[in-house]
């Protein structure tokens, strides 16, 4: 028993656990500041079960327990099951489709009885256990396309459903594991294209569309004088940068502008 | 793992990095250099309260204030210091019941918490304040809050000065948002008018608030405080004396009285019948009584001396002959030989009164005798001018004498909403005769009828033209202002304009008429205005009129000045359905005369003063009007409410038959009206003449 305690001890991360508490304590102080009405007594609605806080503190304290069921479980148990897990998640989230309910707008909720259930975040978990459990295959060799393709598939069915239950905020968060890939040997130009994407996006409902389109044909027409010397040589190049350009401006004149106009109707 | 790169992973390190940076960026953003919560934040400590000034006051022509300020208590409660309180006697003491009072207490916690105070009972009567000022130290937790209203110290002047209220989501809107909710603004009259001026300036005091919301001192020791500046006061021209005597005489009466100083354009008195206390509109009994007055048929709210339009009649005759004159149609000796009925356009009408020959020899002769004949005559010279080629041409131009003289357009007195009667275009004739039109189709615009159709004020107006020989100042009510400002000069400076647009009308033809309307008061109709020592010149009107397309008894109309050789007075007067118009309207204004310019009345007018005032004349469709309205409203409600009770009454001889107590009889369902129904029942009903159907026989003495 005593040897085991220590293993434990030492394969905890206390720097996360820590910083897991102040998350924890940061979200329930900022629950209780916007929702606590002048005169209630504290002690008694955070024991109640009747204010958001007080739910939130329960959920914690399960969560606490939860995760010390995990540390208490052996490392093995995961790799061992991760597939399982996403299998689990998937099959839960096709059962969205039939069973969920709407929910201010999206249809990622199944009810039980009180309990609201919402399989896409359950998903980001099971997705994380596999794409690991796949990264860490012996014979993984991440150069190749087709295991790259592979991760990308694990990643992107789960967004692609989350993305049809109407749950577009959610979906954006699976994309986070391609910085995963990234660190295992994913060409940086995926990366890149998925941040100039982002960027072009969030520009696009910040600035003035005018505006934004001629920042667009400035950078490019810079692009085309510095790199005067190699379209000389390879006048392809000069297509590639006016195609680029072109789909840029197009995205920013016509492409952001529909998805935001279906994405508010749905929402309304 | 032979792909694993060092570099990448500082990449993504980097990568993290920058996202906090741009979120630890915004939220610098937002709380450092953006103002766009400092508001909501300064909101949770400071409060802004606001200090609300005395409006200012109105006086009349001697400084007398006839619209003051006073103080009124509301009684407040804090609920968290309500403790161990006889509930039952205070609840006697305050005519509730205890349920009543729970409510009330459990509404103030609701809305403003158990620690702040709150209106319990918005503006007591005096009885329930002195009542409770001598139980006061009984109930803890309640206390009273003064709170300035509005008094009308003569009890006159209603639809003059108007009336304060709780001021509209639209009216905030418009000032761009300036008012708040809860803000008082002046609805009607004078109040509406020079709110501006009357308002004063808001002050604010920060006080700083506690984490219970209780104001526990000042902020920053007051410096950012401003005071309240007090309401500037008006003068005006009224004259309060005249003002009661005008409004006594309209007791009972519907119609409208205007009286002018001629030289000024100042409105000495201007009453509408019938009237009403206006204390009555001040105070805790606001929302009763304005309900009650609503819903009277003779509409009370209604100023009628500036929204009732009326046919002159032949008040208006003096402008005919002024017209005729200018335009040189005809010369002060033209002479008509009428014989009772004028012939000119066949059929004989419009008919006269009198039929001895030499009644209307000359201009002063029959404007003395009012012959309908003669004016009729010289009004078809005017439109049939030869200089002109057709009656279109002749008309556009004697409908440019009417604008110049006030008829028609709105003169622009400093009350709201005035109204600008009806001087009918050649455009408009030419569509209801679908353009086949002479001088004989209108030819009874000649004595003041067809669709000819003026408020009192334009009457009055009228007249200070005739009696100032061609100029007038725009009427309004007030002199000047306190302390008065650019803004307030430049508001005012219409009112100080002289407009001299008829002084191209020859003295020879002002005073050809001046002599005839004094000989009206001499020899003709109007002797019973004759005031001994001063010479009154004045013309009567009887003026036929339609409800609704049935007519109804003639209006008694009268104008005047005096004296003739330095007027001081012109009033203008409409009884609405009153009969002749020497027989009211013409004592009326003797006996506002004499109070002017005698400051005090005769023996005989001082008779004439009780009778009329005793005299109840109201319009014979007016209890028919009351009983649609009432029975409407009455209908409504029970449909409202699923309650018949009241509505009963108004079924006429049917009384509820009683079959079984605990059913509720149900004889609405084939009265449903709809909720707009009642407000069509309230058109306007006074006298519009439909020309086409009816023309005029001969009422205009």
């Amino acid at each position: 028993m005593n040897q085991r305690k220590t293993e434990i001890s030492k394969g905890v991360d206390y720097i996360l656990i820590i910083v897991y508490f102040i998350l924890l304590a940061i979200g329930l102080l900022a629950i209780f500041a916007v929702t606590y009405k002048d005169g209630d007594p504290v002690l008694q609605s955070f024991i109640g079960y009747k204010t958001d806080y007080s739910k939130q503190f329960y959920y914690a304290c399960v969560a606490m327990i939860l995760g010390l069921f995990i540390i208490l479980t052996d490392s093995k148990f995961f790799p061992a099951t991760a597939n399982l897990w996403y299998a689990g998640g998937i099959l839960l989230l096709l059962l969205v489709f039939p069973f969920h309910s709407a929910v201010k707008g999206t249809e990622s909720i199944i009810r039980l009885g009180g309990f609201q259930f919402q399989p896409a975040e359950f998903c980001k978990i099971s997705v994380a256990l596999a794409l690991a459990k796949y990264l860490s295959l012996p014979e993984m060799d991440f150069s190749k396309p087709k295991s790259q393709l592979i991760a990308a598939i694990i990643t992107l069915v789960p967004a692609v459903l989350t993305v049809l239950q109407k749950e577009t905020g959610l979906a954006l968060v699976f994309f986070a594991f391609f910085l995963v890939m990234f660190r295992e040997g994913l060409p940086p130009i995926y990366i890149v294209i998925g941040f100039v994407a982002a960027a072009l996006v969030i520009t696009t409902l910040l600035v003035d569309k005018n505006i934004l389109a001629i920042i667009l044909t400035v950078i490019t027409a810079i692009v085309i004088f510095f790199s005067q010397r190699q379209i000389k040589r390879d006048k392809g190049l000069l297509v590639k940068i006016i195609l680029i350009w072109l789909l840029c401006v197009g995205v920013q004149r016509f492409g952001v502008p529909f998805y935001s106009h279906m994405f508010l109707k749905n929402i309304r | 793992m032979s792909v694993f790169n060092q570099s990448r992973s500082y990449i993504i390190r980097a990568i993290f990095l920058a996202v906090f940076l741009v979120i630890l960026g915004q939220l610098v953003n937002l709380q450092i250099f953006s103002r766009k919560y400092h508001e909501l934040a300064r909101d949770n400590a400071v409060f802004a309260k606001i200090v609300y000034p005395e409006r200012g006051i109105i006086f009349d022509r001697n400084g007398k204030p006839i619209l003051n300020n006073t103080i009124m208590f509301d009684l407040m409660v804090t609920p968290a210091e309500v403790k161990n309180i006889d509930t039952v006697a205070f609840c006697k003491l305050m005519n509730i019941d205890t349920t009543e009072f729970r409510e009330r207490i459990i509404e103030a916690i609701i809305k403003n918490s158990r620690v702040r105070p709150s209106i319990f009972i918005s503006l007591l009567t005096p009885q329930m304040q002195a009542r409770f000022e001598e139980n006061n130290w009984r109930f803890s937790g309640f206390n009273l809050q003064a709170r300035p209203v509005r008094t009308y110290p003569s009890n006159v002047g209603a639809q003059v000065l108007g009336y304060i209220g709780e001021v509209s989501p639209t009216e905030i809107e418009r000032s761009s948002k300036y008012y708040r909710m809860g803000d008082y603004i002046g609805k009607n009259g004078l109040e509406r008018t020079y709110e501006s001026v009357l308002m004063g300036q808001r002050g604010v005091e920060y006080m700083i608030k506690d984490n219970k919301n209780r104001l526990v001192g000042h902020y920053e020791n007051g410096e950012f405080d401003t005071t309240a500046t007090a309401g500037r006061g008006l003068k005006t021209f009224i004259d309060v004396e005249l003002q009661q005597l005008a409004e006594k005489l309209f007791t009972d009466k519907l119609g409208g009285v205007v009286a002018i100083d001629p030289k000024t354009g100042g409105i000495l008195a201007m009453a509408s019948g019938p009237t009403f206390n206006p204390n009555d509109l001040t105070g805790p009994d606001f929302r009763k009584n304005y309900g009650e007055l609503q819903m009277l048929a003779t509409r009370p709210l209604l100023n009628r001396a500036i929204k009732g339009e009326y046919p002159p009649g032949s008040t208006f005759k003096p402008i005919g002959g002024l017209i005729a004159l200018d335009q040189g149609v005809i010369t002060p000796s033209y002479g008509y030989a009428c014989g009772g009925r004028y012939y000119g356009c066949g059929g004989g009408k419009p008919a006269c009164t009198h039929s001895n020959a030499g009644h209307a020899a000359n201009l002063r002769l029959a404007t003395a005798n009012s012959c309908n004949s003669y004016f009729t005559d010289i009004y078809r010279k005017v439109v049939d001018n030869p200089k002109y080629g057709s009656v279109k041409k002749g008309y556009a131009v004697w409908e440019e004498y009417m604008h110049n003289f006030g008829f028609g357009v709105r003169l622009g007195v400093d009350l709201p909403s005035e109204d600008n009667g009806n001087v009918t275009t050649v455009a408009r004739y030419d569509k209801i005769y679908k353009n086949s039109w002479n001088s004989c189709t209108n030819l009874t615009l000649g004595i003041g009828q067809d669709q000819m159709l003026a408020t009192p004020l334009q009457l009055a107006n009228s007249v200070c033209i005739i009696a100032n020989k061609g100029y007038y100042y725009t009427p309004h009510f007030v002199d000047s202002i306190e302390n008065e400002t650019i803004a307030d000069t430049a508001f005012l400076s219409r009112y100080r304009k002289k407009h001299s647009v008829l002084t191209h009308i020859s003295d020879t033809a002002y005073n050809a008429i001046i002599r005839g309307m004094e000989d009206v008061v001499l020899i003709g109709t109007a002797r019973t205005a004759q005031i001994p020592g001063i010479n009154v010149c004045a013309k009567t009107g009887t003026a036929q009129n339609f409800h609704r397309g049935k007519e109804q008894k003639e209006h008694s109309v009268f104008v005047c000045f005096a004296p003739k050789e330095n007027p001081k007075i012109a009033i203008a007067i409409v009884v609405q359905n009153g009969g002749y118009g020497a027989t009211w309207a013409g004592r009326m204004s003797r006996i506002l005369m004499e109070q002017y310019l005698l400051d005090s009345l005769t023996d005989k007018s001082k008779a004439d003063l009780e009778s009329i005032s005793k005299t109840k004349i109201i319009p014979a469709f007016i209890p028919r009007e009351q009983y649609i309205m009432d029975s409407t409203s009455a209908a409504f409600y029970a449909n409202l409410r699923k309650d018949s009770t009241n509505y009963w009454k108004y079924l006429r001889g049917d009384k509820p038959v009683k079959k079984d107590s605990s059913k509720v009889v149900t004889p609405l369902k084939t009265t449903k009206i709809p909720a707009n129904k009642k407000v069509n029942e309230r058109k306007e009903y006074w006298a519009i003449t439909d020309n086409k159907k009816n023309i005029p026989k001969a009422a205009n003495i």
